[in-house]
């Protein structure tokens, strides 16, 4: 038996992140946290989120748990939460998700987890340049891009933190400067992207939200978000794309 | 275990290989190494371009389609531009190799392929059926290949289309397998043509050696190679060789083999696939008028109004996976026994004459099942005189049989021989087309041929326009669509999968095609779906042709 009590916007942040990449993922109701991870089927990415024991309201479970979650319709149920709503989630018995909030309560059948793909492992990056910035001026600078290329380059080094995209004859430069930045460690990092998965991601999050870019060269980047003001953890890690010579 | 990269690499050395000998040795030498018997199992099925065993009903279920989708989710090279590739390159192994070199998009994960793990995931996706697999099927192959490198994406690639393209036919898995077990190669052919799996057979000699192959019999519900028969020269030939000659009707129909045995019937083609669904009534009339325990040898023929219908009837029948019962009616069957190889026990190694008294006693017949009729004589007279009888009942001509040979499955030999009425056709692969104009314009109205060499490359002989219908042209169409491998404006390009059997009125030489030969005025005469491409007619065939005709010309 799971019940859980949360703020309406963190079941709509976290089901947002999953959809990016899959439609069905395994939540784990954890001892002292809901956790769940997954990778798009082209193993191109792979998202993660975190919410604490501390940021729920109520929080109950027999013991450790692992259910299946079609998150295409939870998040659809969750777009019609209004704010500062507070929403229950509970699992009775194997077969049923009910969602409550408001005056409604949905049920929703479960997945059995073993016909979901299983997560890989988190992989353990070693990733020089760390980036702190609000999520909204990255959102901007992707979006940006989007409209001239299909691929990105993050870059890193002393002078700031660098988003360059090239179209056939536009090109646009994003600069922060330490000044702008929340947090700098001045590395020198370089890896090219693609916007298609980079325009799913950022619709996760919103101005005043915190992210964390963790940048290496031709390396897969780490992109943390603190959503639903900081009380959940989002983390995306997208391998790179090859710069043609 | 075997990794998919060191099975590629045998692969690579193969296609670049001409010599027979070279290629067996290499085989050899790489089977005898292998110590788990399933990296071994599969390393014989997938080096011949199979997955399953060919009478297995287990099917992957991917089609073109599928394989664009799985490439474009893995590499983001979308379909438009792989068949740009299929276009230059003319393969589809090739091209997916292309595509795996250019992506741009690496992944996080990246799995070192094994055979045993394909080997799950192709067990996988062949059990998957209903709403959904399809997609399913799309990620775990898009999955394979985000694994693969370009070399594996070409191999795998074919792999799934069945056709390798290394030049490994059964005769050099037979000598593999024989050399590297140190085994008769007549020994392993025998095992082979009583299993039809030369992957189980490569384990058990392995594991058991001569002695394990001998003991591989036939089984019930396990097809057997058919008896092939070689053309007749002439009746005064064949009467001159075969002192105890039987003369059979030659029937335009289809052949079958039928196993009843533990109350089950199960019928297979001559390409050995499982048609008994398509066939319930003849499953019917099996169960109430044969001894069970028996493997029966015969041909299946459409009558309406007590004439044979033409052959492709039959096929239709065959085909057919829904709406069976109304074709039950429309396309009325019968069948013609002339042959029982397992009676209690395999009887293969009887005289046929022994084998036709176990045949009548074992088969009652009925409205739709007979013994076909068969004449003891050495007269060529009386065979001419059979012959024309079979010709004016509709049939292809008469089959000349010797009454003291075995039964040796998979064998065209001198012991049973064809005459047939009808001219030389050539059977060819089917490997391109064009849509057609006006009112054919979303039919596929022509379609480009080929012969195949040893090394079953297609070179194209021409292109067939016409001897079709309407209705022949619907049907090809919706059968031929889900073979499209690239498309140009009008111009097709098929996955090679079906034999056309073509009329012609002359073999040219030409520059135009591959081959360097042409057909002059060539007509379609029927879809042979009873014929893999691997059986379609050699550019060797075609050459002698041309040169039968030619000195033909001269005597006149």
């Amino acid at each position: 038996m799971i019940d859980v009590i949360m703020d309406g916007d963190i079941l709509k942040s976290i089901t947002r992140a999953m959809v990016a990449l899959v439609s069905e993922a395994r939540f784990h109701f954890m001892d002292d946290r809901i956790h769940s991870r997954a990778v798009d089927p082209a193993n191109v990415a792979m998202v993660i989120f975190d919410v604490s024991r501390e940021n729920l309201e109520a929080y109950s479970i027999d013991e450790e748990k692992t259910v299946g979650v079609d998150v295409n319709r939870i998040y659809d149920i969750a777009k019609s939460i209004k704010k500062n709503e507070l929403v229950e989630l509970k699992v009775e018995d194997e077969a049923t998700l009910r969602v409550k909030f408001g005056s409604v309560e949905y049920s929703v059948s479960l997945i059995d987890p073993s016909a979901i793909r299983k997560e890989p492992k988190i992989p353990n990056l070693e990733l020089p340049a760390k980036i702190v910035l609000d999520a909204g001026e990255f959102k901007k600078a992707i979006a940006a891009a989007d409209r001239i290329s299909d691929h990105v380059i993050f870059r890193s080094d002393s002078t700031g933190f660098y988003i360059e995209a090239e179209g056939d004859v536009d090109r646009i430069v994003f600069h922060m400067s330490e000044a702008d930045l929340i947090e700098f460690n001045r590395a020198e990092a370089r890896s090219m992207f693609s916007i298609e998965y980079l325009k799913e991601f950022i619709k996760v999050a919103g101005t005043g939200d915190m992210l964390t870019v963790h940048l290496g060269t031709n390396y897969p980047v780490r992109l943390v978000f603190d959503v639903s003001g900081g009380k959940a953890r989002v983390e995306y890690i997208l391998a790179p794309r090859i710069e043609a010579e | 275990m075997l990794t998919f990269a060191e099975f590629t690499e045998l692969c690579k050395s193969l296609e670049h290989i001409s010599s027979t000998l070279e290629k067996t040795a290499r085989i050899a030498s790489f089977i005898k190494n292998i110590e788990s018997d399933d990296d071994l199992y599969n390393t014989i099925l997938f080096l011949s371009g199979r997955i399953y065993p060919e009478w297995s009903e287990r099917d992957l279920g991917v089609g073109i389609g599928l394989i664009y989708e799985a490439l474009r989710m893995s590499t983001g090279v979308d379909r438009r531009e792989i068949e740009n590739l299929v276009r230059e390159k003319g393969d589809l192994g090739l091209s997916a190799e292309e595509v795996v070199r250019k992506k741009k998009q690496t992944s996080l994960f990246q799995e070192e392929l094994t055979l045993k793990k394909l080997r799950e995931v192709f067990d996988e996706m062949s059990d998957l059926s209903g709403e959904g697999s399809q997609k399913r099927k799309t990620i775990l192959l898009s999955e394979l290949y985000i694994s693969c490198s370009p070399i594996e994406a070409r191999y795998l690639t074919r792999l799934i289309l069945k056709e390798m393209r290394l030049g490994v036919g059964e005769g050099i898995v037979r000598d593999a397998i024989a050399r590297a077990f140190g085994i008769d190669g007549e020994i392993v052919e025998r095992a082979y043509m009583v299993t039809n799996d030369y992957g189980k057979v490569a384990v058990s000699a392995k594991n058991g050696g001569r002695d394990a192959l001998l003991r591989l019999k036939i089984t019930p519900h396990i097809p057997v190679k058919m008896m092939l028969a070689q053309v007749a020269e002439s009746i005064e030939e064949a009467v001159r060789d075969i002192r105890h000659l039987g003369v059979e009707w030659k029937f335009d129909g289809t052949r079958v083999q039928v196993h009843y045995s533990d109350g089950r019937v199960t019928i297979y083609s001559r390409r050995l696939e499982n048609v008994t669904n398509a066939l319930p009534e003849i499953v019917r009339e099996i169960k109430s008028n044969v001894k069970e325990g028996v493997i029966l040898d015969g041909e299946i023929i459409a009558v309406r109004d007590g004439k044979p219908m033409p052959f492709q009837h039959v096929l239709r029948r065959f085909r057919r996976k829904h709406g069976i019962s109304a074709m039950v009616e429309k396309i009325p069957l019968m069948v013609y026994f002339y042959d029982i190889i397992y009676d209690d026990e395999e009887i293969i190694d009887l005289p046929l004459m022994e084998r036709r008294k176990r045949l009548t006693k074992a088969v009652r017949e009925g409205e739709m099942i007979k013994v076909a009729q068969q004449r003891i004589t050495g007269d060529p007279e009386e065979i001419r005189r059979i012959f024309d009888d079979a010709v004016n009942a509709g049939h292809e001509g008469v089959m000349l049989k010797n009454l003291d040979s075995r039964y040796i499955p998979g064998k065209r030999g001198k012991n049973w021989l064809k005459l047939k009425a009808t001219m030389e056709t050539l059977d060819l692969v089917v490997v391109g087309g064009e849509w057609g104009e006006g009112k054919r314009s979303n039919l596929i109205s022509s379609f480009e041929l080929a012969c195949i060499d040893e090394y079953g490359n297609m070179l194209k002989v021409g292109k067939v326009a016409t001897g079709f219908t309407d209705e022949d042209l619907e049907e090809l169409t919706e059968l031929f669509k889900p073979e499209i491998e690239a498309q140009e404006g009008k111009k097709i390009i098929f996955h090679p999968r079906y034999v056309f059997e073509v009329a012609y009125q002359e073999i040219q030489k030409s520059p135009k095609y591959e081959s360097g030969y042409a057909l002059r005025f060539p007509r379609f005469i029927r879809l042979r779906d009873d014929k893999s491409v691997e059986e379609a007619d050699t550019i060797e065939r075609v050459a002698r042709l041309y040169e039968m005709q030619f000195r033909s010309k001269k005597h006149q």
